[in-house]
């Protein structure tokens, strides 16, 4: 390897309250990329490699909750369209953010012995762990899409609008994952708390119920406090009505998760430089 | 150029501070916070500054719990100062621990690929240099084994192959060499000693001081998160032993204060035959060990002289009361000699050390303190530069024939 001259290498100063600005983050993020797809690839490599099933888990999961919704709730009584078909697309939302959210929560602690050891942009081991559900979600779109008529799905152009909302899925449940991570670095009680938290949150929004369950008035409140909101009512409307989106709540979640997803990561970053030593 | 570069480093970490794991107990710690005042224990780093050249070797020594880890992690990226500056240029490679890096789930191949691109190595570079990582860590056969079934030495292998061939251009090596086999240590010395001919800038800690001095032109000597010496290798390596020696003489209880106060090693050393000091000495050779002590109150005292290789042990321990000798119970100095004949011992570095007590304390009283070095030398190998850092085989060598024959 070429010896070149050491003063055109790049000086990195470490200080403990140099600034933190989002473009030097983003920046160093994009050189790190192969880091993050490193542990993306691998979580999803462990995760199948003793596992009996396979990827059936994730198509298992969202049918086995449709069929209890179905038994217990009835059909057709929540709202105009096939209930079968809207609470589907929106479980199959709602099983990425799920399992994502717990694989990610715990990405950080489950790393410590390379946090300790490696430095890396640690959002790398958080991206990594959420991007390893992808495979997940996409199998089920499929399945979605392929197999959707035996729910009575509508199909329509609407139908493209799919792609682009789960996208959003993918980023409100990155940007929920970085504090989540962070915490359970900090308190190891609060990977208890995961699960609950991500019940409370199923309940809180619209999968199991429609929309019009929720008295008009507090819609808008409602998809700014849960930015889950927009985007599941969204799949609803689409999959069950073949409408389009509800471009007011959709937009209200929007927004409220772009905050969400900045004030998030911010908070990340500051408490990045601790994690080898708390963790 | 200096590549690293250190500006009033202080370092305290964040669980001493108290840090609990969780939330109720961080709760009520900090209630209590609050209410009461907080004790600072010691900084791990305490305002050191210093610059490394680019392309020098340095070292890094003093006891456990000195800085030296902390220094080395501070300049890898994983812990930031709490005061001052840590500056760093080019790309820095680190093998901190055993199999550093190395991550049990995956199998060695991923490894290396993680590795590499978590160093900031090019995916066409760790192509090239593949093959060459594999073979080095003598793995071949078992590269697509996940690491978790590696035993210790083999994670071992693997880091340090990964971390030297990928050729960062500051490497930081921390103590890992210890559990490899003696065979391996030497590849490892030998190819960190190459990655310091090419230019790398190489950080080194280690307690091995063999290692240290075929390595490192320059050492930093820490002591309770100071830097407290910074000079040539030898030079901070005979500064190191005399603090241990003032260490180890020092008062730590009230036993070790009386026999500290009634007598002391005042002069001590290790001769040849000649009567030269004795630090080269060559296989089978004869050395005589000199001590005076002194004696402040007319008790007996029991001179025990040790010879050990710098791990845990003494190889040879030599009791002057258990041989008979009756050292007059009287005050003032007096100059005791032990002559050692034909050491059995195979060329490497020793340390010589006395241990002074009552005749009537008990054994765990005896006041040790290192009084000199000496070097075994090779047969045929004179010069120094030629020395080999670390020996195979063991420390004591004896004469031995072998016989085959058909069962």
């Amino acid at each position: 390897m070429r010896r070149d001259d050491p003063s055109t290498w790049p000086e990195v100063v470490y200080e403990p309250l140099g600034k933190i600005t989002l473009r030097g983050s983003l920046a160093e993020l994009w050189s790190y990329r192969e880091v993050a797809w490193s542990f993306g690839m691998r979580k999803i490599r462990t995760r199948y490699k003793q596992a009996a099933f396979g990827f059936l888990w994730a198509v298992v999961q969202p049918l086995a909750f449709l069929a209890l919704f179905m038994g217990f709730l009835g059909s057709g009584r929540n709202g105009p369209g096939s209930y079968a078909a809207g609470t589907f697309a929106a479980l199959v939302a709602w099983q990425f953010v799920n399992s994502a959210i717990a694989g990610a929560g715990s990405s950080l602690v489950n790393e410590a012995g390379l946090l300790r050891k490696v430095f890396f942009p640690r959002e790398c081991v958080v991206l990594g762990g959420v991007g390893s559900f992808l495979p997940d979600l996409l199998i089920n779109l499929v399945l979605l899409i392929g197999f959707g008529w035996v729910f009575d799905a509508r199909y329509s152009w609407n139908l493209l609008f799919v792609v682009p909302i789960l996208v959003m899925v993918v980023g409100i449940t990155t940007a929920f994952s970085f504090p989540l991570s962070a915490l359970a670095v900090y308190y190891r009680d609060f990977l208890y708390a995961l699960p609950f938290i991500a019940q409370v949150w199923f309940f809180g929004s619209p999968i199991a119920y429609s929309i019009d369950r929720v008295d008009a008035k507090w819609r808008g409140f409602y998809a700014v406090v849960n930015p889950l909101v927009g985007p599941m009512v969204a799949l609803r409307r689409i999959v069950a009505r073949g409408a389009g989106p509800d471009w007011g709540l959709l937009g209200l979640s929007t927004a409220s998760f772009l905050v969400l997803l900045g004030i998030g990561y911010r908070w990340f970053k500051s408490l990045e430089r601790e994690f080898a030593e708390v963790v | 150029m200096d590549v690293v570069a250190f500006e009033h480093v202080t370092k305290q970490h964040r669980k001493a501070l108290g840090r609990t794991r969780s939330i109720r107990s961080d709760l009520v710690g900090r209630l209590h916070r609050s209410r009461g005042a907080i004790t600072q224990p010691v900084p791990a780093l305490d305002d050191v500054s210093f610059a490394i050249e680019q392309g020098s070797a340095v070292a890094l020594v003093g006891a456990n719990g000195a800085g030296k880890s902390t220094a080395l992690r501070l300049m890898s990226r994983i812990i930031y100062p709490s005061v001052g500056r840590v500056r760093m240029r080019g790309r820095v490679g680190a093998l901190l621990e055993v199999g550093s890096g190395v991550h049990p789930d995956l199998s060695g191949r991923e490894n290396v690929w993680l590795y590499g691109s978590i160093i900031g190595i090019p995916r066409l570079e760790i192509r090239r240099r593949f093959d060459e990582i594999v073979e080095f860590a003598e793995l071949s056969s078992a590269i697509d084994r996940q690491a978790k079934f590696y035993s210790s030495g083999m994670q071992l292998r693997l880091g340090f192959a990964i971390a030297t061939f990928l050729e960062p251009q500051t490497l930081l090596v921390d103590e890992s060499l210890a559990t490899a086999d003696l065979n391996f240590q030497l590849k490892c010395v030998d190819r960190l000693a190459a990655l310091v001919r090419q230019g790398t800038t190489l950080i080194f800690v280690s307690h091995e001081a063999a290692a240290v001095e075929a390595l490192c032109t320059r050492a930093l000597l820490l002591e309770r998160g100071r830097l407290v010496y910074d000079a040539d290798t030898k030079e901070t390596l005979a500064e190191y032993r005399r603090r241990l020696q003032d260490q180890r003489q020092a008062p730590e209880n009230t036993s070790a204060v009386r026999a500290e106060s009634t007598m002391r090693v005042a002069h001590a050393a290790c001769l040849d035959t000649n009567g030269g000091l004795a630090t080269k000495v060559p296989p089978r050779g004869a050395i005589r060990i000199e001590v005076t002590i002194e004696l402040s109150d007319p008790v007996e005292p029991v001179l025990e002289l040790a010879i050990s290789d710098g791990h845990v042990g003494d190889l040879i321990v030599c009791n002057s009361y258990d041989d008979g000798l009756r050292i007059p119970a009287s005050a003032g100095s007096q100059v005791i000699s032990c002559w050692l004949d034909a050491l059995p011992l195979t060329p490497r570095s020793y340390r010589v050390w006395a241990g002074l007590r009552d005749r009537h304390a008990g054994r765990g009283d005896t006041v040790w303190s290192e009084i000199a070095a000496f070097r075994i030398a090779e047969p045929g190998m004179q010069t120094e530069g030629s020395e080999r850092a670390i020996t195979t085989g063991g420390p004591v060598g004896v004469e031995h024939r072998w016989k085959v024959e058909p069962g």
